[in-house]
C-alpha cells in the first residue's frame, strides 16, 4: 500500500472507527496523535486492532515501540512495514 | 518465597532517591509495568508508601498531583528519574500505604489510601474466594495481567495475590492487544485480568482457532453483545466487583449475565434488593477483623511511623503537606470497634438473585426518574443493542424543563439505520416511558481511561 493510500486509510478509521470529529485537512506526518489530534492511549490500541481489521495489515506479536505510534508520520511508517493478513494466515 | 520483581530491589537500593524510602511517600508514574509492580513491591518491603499514578500522564500533570498529593516526589518515567518535590525529606504521618485516586466515575476524583498491612488482609481474603473459585494455588492457572497496574485490580489482584499464592503473574504488553493476545497464546490455561474494552479489543483480533481460558472482568460492566460473544470464546468467564476504598468485594465464578458479580467475599456483609424488580443500593458491613497469614506483606507493616496526634485523629488527617483528609484510614478496625460497624454505601443498585449472588443493576446515580417510575440505563441499553444495525448505546438522564428528567440515548450504528427507526423500534421492545426522547447518532461513545463510561458526565455536558 503506497504511503498516501495508507494516510487516507489512517484517515477514514479516525474518522469513521475512533469517531474523532475535527481532524486538520491535511494528516501531515508531524502531527503528534496525542497532543495534536487527541488519541489516548485507548483509542490507540483502538487504532492497531483498526489497521489489523478494516485495513487487512497483519500487526506483529511482539510489544509497539510507543515512538512508533507518536506521531502521523510514524504510524505510516509502522503500517508500511505490516504484510496483508492473507500473507500472514490467520490467528 | 522470591519474585522476579525482588531482582529490580538492588537497582532501587543503588539511587540516592530510593535507598531510603522508609516513611515517605512516592507518586509512580513510569513506563514499565514491570518496574511499576516492582517499584511498589520495594516500597512496601521497606516501609514507604506509593501514589500510583496512570502510566499516560503526562510530566506536569503528574508532577502536579504528586505535590497536591503529599508526596516527597514523582518517579517518572523510568525508576532513575525522580523530581523532588520542596520537601524531599519529608515523612508521611501515617503508616506506609498505597495512595490511589477513585476513578471518578461519579464525579471528581478522590485521594483514597490504604494500609499494606489492609492489602495483606484483602490479599488473604481475595485468594480464599479465588480458592473457592476453582482458580487457586492448586488450579495450574497462569495468571496474565492485561489491566493496568496502576490500578488496584491490576496490581492488587492480578500481581499481589498471585504472589502470596506463590505464582508469578504474567505482564502482558501494554500497548499492542496483538502482543496480549500472543501472551494468552503462550500461557493456554490463564486467568486473565482485564476491563471489557480490553477483552473487546483482544476478542476483535482473535482468529478462528483462539480459546480463552478464564477471563475475569472488573471495572465496568460488559455490554450484552460482548458478554455473548466472549461467552462462545472462553472457558469460563468470571467477573469481580470493588472500589478503590474498599479492595475487591465481590467474585463471580462463573457469570451467569453481565450484572452478575457473584458472592461477597468472606470480610464483607453485603445488603442489596430482593430481587430484579426490587434493587436497592448494595451496601456492605465488615465482619470482624481477619487475621492475614505472615509473610504476605514486607516489613512495611511494622515499620516506625510517627503516631497521629489526638487533634490530627479528631479532624480526619494531616497530610505531609498540613492539608486534612477526611478520615482516610477510618475503616481500620484497630481505630475502634464504630469504624469496623460502619456501613459503606457503594452509590451502586443491586439485588441478590435466587443462586445467592448479587446483580448489579445500576449506579444509583445513574438511574433516570421519569414522572416517579424509574428507568434502569442498561434496560435500555440492552433493548438497544437488539435493534439491528445498532453497534453501541449509552443511555442517561438529562434534564427537561418541562418533564423534569428525560431518557437520553448516544447511539453509534452502521448508518443503516436512522433515530426515528431506532426509537420505533424500541417501542415494540420498551414500555413506552424508558423509550429515549432523545437519541443522538455518534461517532464513538466517550469512555474514561477505565474503560467506563460516565453517565454523569454525559448529563452535565448536556447541561452546561
Amino acid at each position: 500500500m503506497p504511503r498516501e493510500a495508507r494516510r487516507s486509510g489512517l484517515r477514514g478509521l479516525m474518522e469513521q472507527d475512533l469517531g474523532l470529529g475535527q481532524l486538520p485537512e491535511r494528516l501531515d506526518d508531524g502531527l503528534r496523535l496525542a497532543e495534536d489530534l487527541g488519541l489516548d492511549s485507548i483509542l490507540v490500541m483502538q487504532l492497531i486492532v483498526w489497521i489489523e481489521v478494516r485495513l487487512g495489515l497483519a500487526v506483529p506479536d511482539a510489544e509497539v515501540d510507543p515512538r512508533a505510534l507518536a506521531t502521523v508520520g510514524s504510524v505510516l511508517d509502522f503500517m508500511g512495514e505490516l504484510r496483508p493478513l492473507a500473507a500472514e494466515g490467520k490467528g | 518465597m522470591s519474585s522476579r520483581f525482588e531482582s529490580h530491589w538492588s537497582g532501587f537500593r543503588r539511587l540516592p532517591h530510593l535507598a531510603r524510602p522508609s516513611g515517605r511517600l512516592y507518586a509512580l508514574c513510569l513506563e514499565s509495568r514491570e518496574e511499576t509492580a516492582a517499584l511498589a513491591l520495594y516500597l512496601r518491603e521497606e516501609g514507604g508508601s506509593a501514589l500510583l499514578l496512570s502510566e499516560d500522564m503526562p510530566l506536569d500533570a503528574a508532577f502536579e498531583t504528586s505535590l497536591e498529593s503529599g508526596c516527597c516526589g514523582l518517579v517518572y518515567g523510568r525508576a532513575e528519574q525522580f523530581l523532588a518535590g520542596p520537601q524531599p525529606q519529608e515523612r508521611t504521618p501515617w503508616e506506609p500505604s498505597l495512595l490511589q485516586h477513585s476513578s471518578g466515575t461519579t464525579g471528581r476524583s478522590k485521594l483514597l489510601r490504604r494500609t499494606w498491612a489492609e492489602i495483606a488482609e484483602e490479599t488473604a481474603d481475595y485468594n480464599r474466594a479465588l480458592e473457592q473459585a476453582g482458580a487457586g494455588a492448586d488450579s495450574g492457572l497462569t495468571t496474565v495481567v492485561l489491566a493496568p497496574v496502576s490500578h488496584s485490580f491490576g496490581l492488587l489482584c492480578g500481581v499481589v495475590a498471585t504472589l502470596a499464592r506463590g505464582a508469578e503473574p504474567v505482564l502482558a504488553p501494554a500497548r499492542n492487544p496483538k502482543a496480549m493476545l500472543a501472551a494468552l497464546r503462550e500461557h493456554p490455561r490463564h486467568l486473565v485480568y482485564g476491563v471489557p474494552l480490553l477483552f473487546h479489543l483482544i476478542s476483535s483480533l482473535a482468529g478462528e482457532g483462539m480459546r480463552f481460558h478464564r477471563l475475569l472482568s472488573s471495572g465496568a460492566p460488559m455490554t450484552e453483545p460482548l458478554f455473548k460473544r466472549l461467552q462462545a470464546q472462553a472457558d469460563t468467564l468470571m467477573q469481580q466487583y470493588g472500589c478503590t476504598e474498599l479492595g475487591c468485594v465481590s467474585l463471580s465464578a462463573r457469570m451467569a449475565g453481565v450484572q452478575d458479580i457473584g458472592t461477597e467475599l468472606g470480610r464483607f456483609e453485603a445488603r442489596a434488593g430482593g430481587g430484579p424488580d426490587e434493587p436497592a443500593e448494595l451496601t456492605l458491613r465488615r465482619r470482624g477483623p481477619l487475621a492475614a497469614s505472615s509473610g504476605e506483606y514486607g516489613r512495611g507493616v511494622g515499620a516506625s511511623w510517627r503516631p497521629l496526634s489526638a487533634a490530627e485523629k479528631r479532624s480526619g488527617e494531616r497530610r505531609p503537606d498540613g492539608i486534612v483528609l477526611p478520615d482516610p484510614g477510618g475503616r481500620l478496625p484497630e481505630r475502634g470497634a464504630a469504624a469496623a460497624q460502619a456501613e459503606f454505601r457503594t452509590g451502586d443498585l443491586a439485588y441478590r438473585a435466587e443462586d445467592g449472588g448479587l446483580r448489579l443493576v445500576a449506579r444509583a446515580d445513574d438511574v433516570i426518574n421519569i414522572g416517579g417510575r424509574k428507568v434502569y440505563p442498561a434496560a435500555v441499553e440492552r433493548a438497544l443493542l437488539q435493534v439491528a444495525g445498532v453497534r453501541e448505546a449509552v443511555v442517561y438522564g438529562s434534564r427537561h424543563p418541562v418533564m423534569g428528567e428525560r431518557v437520553s440515548a448516544r447511539v453509534v450504528a452502521d448508518g443503516s439505520v436512522g433515530e426515528e427507526a431506532i426509537r420505533e423500534a424500541c417501542r415494540r421492545l420498551l414500555p413506552a416511558y424508558q423509550v429515549p426522547a432523545a437519541i443522538a447518532l455518534v461517532s464513538s461513545l466517550p469512555a474514561l481511561p477505565s474503560g467506563k463510561i460516565s453517565r454523569a458526565r454525559l448529563r452535565r455536558e448536556e447541561e452546561s
